[in-house]
């Protein structure tokens, strides 16, 4: 996913200190909050001619250019490989995005996962890094992930980027989520901590449909 | 298409100077988002909202923000660099600016088409973007005439007038994007410069200055995380991983179950009569003996 991460500057440390002064002001009723406008000393304080009411905290207001060419593109960090030493899972990974029904698209079979080029990267500094693969197809018969099902909480992952550098994760939960409009959201939300989400199907298999009922869907948060 | 956007640049001071004054409990879960944007070229200002100095020394084509406010309408005030108090020195204002519960909005200090400072609050569309796609929003906010806005040299939008937006959803991709007269794509005005449309992101695009000084130019903002789920992922197609088994596939597990017990018990008790059978045949076999 491409995002933006902005230079940002601060004046949190100044505004906090103006809104002590402007509480000690409004608090005492006193016109001591003459000297809550540090640095611009001509402007007249709030507090002067009456105590000012209640103050919401001063926000650290971030700053920054909105001219384009400030804009610069940066690769994320694709994922390469996904380890699950407990569950027998050692898969490459690729990229992939969306097929034709709006599904996410995958690798044509189980032997490689693929990492939702859309959502998050590694090290991103919010959303899901997803990574999903087949759990079964019809040319290649049953694939690692359906020891997917047997994932517990605690087990580690371990996911090494294309820029060599490995990365673990811990399990933290493991779900079979019900097939259905909207099922995944919260799964694939870009505004959620950044963390690692593994799917694949399971449950029920409707054979007339060819489809599983439900998919599963296991979450893991990094290891500092 | 995966790339990621990085703001750089030189560094810009954030001055934050005085709290908003208010009678309500800050940060609530439905609070505005404010952010300004300040597009008058030449003109360093300070913004004053509700008469507290809130951004000193405002550069032109900065934006401040997003902020974070509880909805109420604010009396927000514009003036020159070195004013004692938002009614010193006025370059505009004040205005007031209602922020809604849930809003996503950006205060737009630009120029109108009589040359003078002017200010509008428009409302940034943060509804989900469809998986893959991005959102590019085009603001018109120059002294100049109506404009068309060229997308790879064509006219992706036409007529845009000062003070007025277009909101396209498109997918994720780069867009060699210009400002030509509008029903013309030459000269171009602004550009053509690439503006790239982010999966999930509204890249909000300002064309401001002013045509008759020549100092026309573009500003960007971004809202990140609109992204919607895909409609799903078909993660198996031959039932091997099944819980149920595929020829009884629309029968619940439970239900199988039970029809397995019911078909051993059956044929246990069978087992069971007929071996009794055999001893009693056997028992009679040795009483005959």
């Amino acid at each position: 996913m491409r995002t933006i991460r902005s230079t940002r500057t601060a004046g949190l440390t100044l505004g906090l200190a103006v809104l002590a002064f402007l509480l000690a002001g409004c608090s005492t009723g006193t016109a001591d909050a003459e000297v809550s406008t540090p640095v611009k000393s001509e402007a007249p304080s709030p507090a002067v001619t009456s105590p000012p009411p209640p103050v919401v905290p001063t926000q650290n207001i971030p700053l920054q250019s909105a001219n384009l060419q400030d804009l610069k593109i940066i690769e994320p960090i694709e994922p390469a490989n996904l380890l699950i030493p407990d569950l027998g899972i050692d898969l490459a990974a690729t990229p992939e995005g969306l097929d034709a029904e709006g599904n996410m698209s995958l690798p044509k079979f189980w032997a490689q996962v693929g990492w939702y080029q859309y959502g998050a990267g590694l090290d991103a500094a919010s959303g899901a890094v997803i990574l999903a693969a087949h759990v079964d197809t019809t040319e290649s018969g049953l694939g690692p992930l359906v020891n997917l099902r047997d994932a517990r909480i605690g087990q580690v992952v371990t996911v090494t980027g294309k820029d060599g550098i490995v990365r673990n994760f811990q399990i933290s939960e493991t779900t079979n989520v019900t097939k259905g409009p909207q099922s995944l959201d919260s799964y694939f939300d870009p505004n959620g901590p950044y963390r690692l989400v593994l799917i694949t199907c399971g449950g029920p298999f409707d054979a007339a449909a060819k489809t599983y009922i439900e998919n599963i869907v296991v979450t893991a948060v990094p290891v500092a | 298409m995966n790339s990621r956007i990085v703001r750089g640049g030189a560094a810009v001071a954030a001055l934050v100077l005085a709290g908003i004054t208010l009678s309500t409990p800050a940060f609530a879960a439905d609070d505005a988002k404010l952010s300004v944007v300040h597009g008058i070229p030449g003109v360093t200002v300070d913004v004053w909202v509700n008469g507290a100095l809130t951004l000193d020394d405002f550069a032109p084509s900065t934006i401040a923000g997003p902020l974070s406010l509880p909805a109420a309408t604010y009396s927000v005030a514009i003036t020159a660099s070195d004013a004692t108090a938002a009614t010193d020195k006025v370059v505009l204002g004040p205005v007031d600016l209602p922020l809604a519960a849930g809003s996503n909005s950006t205060a737009v200090a630009y120029l109108g088409t009589d040359g003078k400072p002017a200010a509008k609050l428009f409302n940034n569309d943060i509804s989900n973007t469809a998986a893959g796609e991005g959102r590019l929003t085009v603001r018109h906010v120059a002294n100049a005439p109506a404009v068309d806005v060229l997308a790879n040299g064509t006219a992706a939008i036409s007529g845009l007038k000062n003070a007025e937006e277009k909101v396209l959803n498109l997918p994720e991709g780069t867009i060699s994007a210009g400002v030509a007269a509008a029903g013309t794509t030459t000269p171009v005005l602004i550009g053509p410069a690439d503006v790239p449309v982010m999966s999930g992101v509204n890249t909000i695009v300002y064309a401001y200055g002013s045509a008759a000084d020549g100092n026309l130019a573009l500003a960007v903002q971004t809202i990140e995380g609109l992204s919607a789920a895909p409609k799903g992922v078909p993660a198996g197609e031959a039932g091997l991983a099944a819980t149920n088994t595929q020829e009884n596939a629309g029968l619940p597990l439970g239900e199988l179950a039970v029809v397995s017990i019911l078909v051993l018990g059956t044929l246990t008790t069978l087992g069971v009569v007929r071996s009794s059978r055999v001893r009693a045949s056997r028992a009679n076999d040795t009483s005959a003996r």
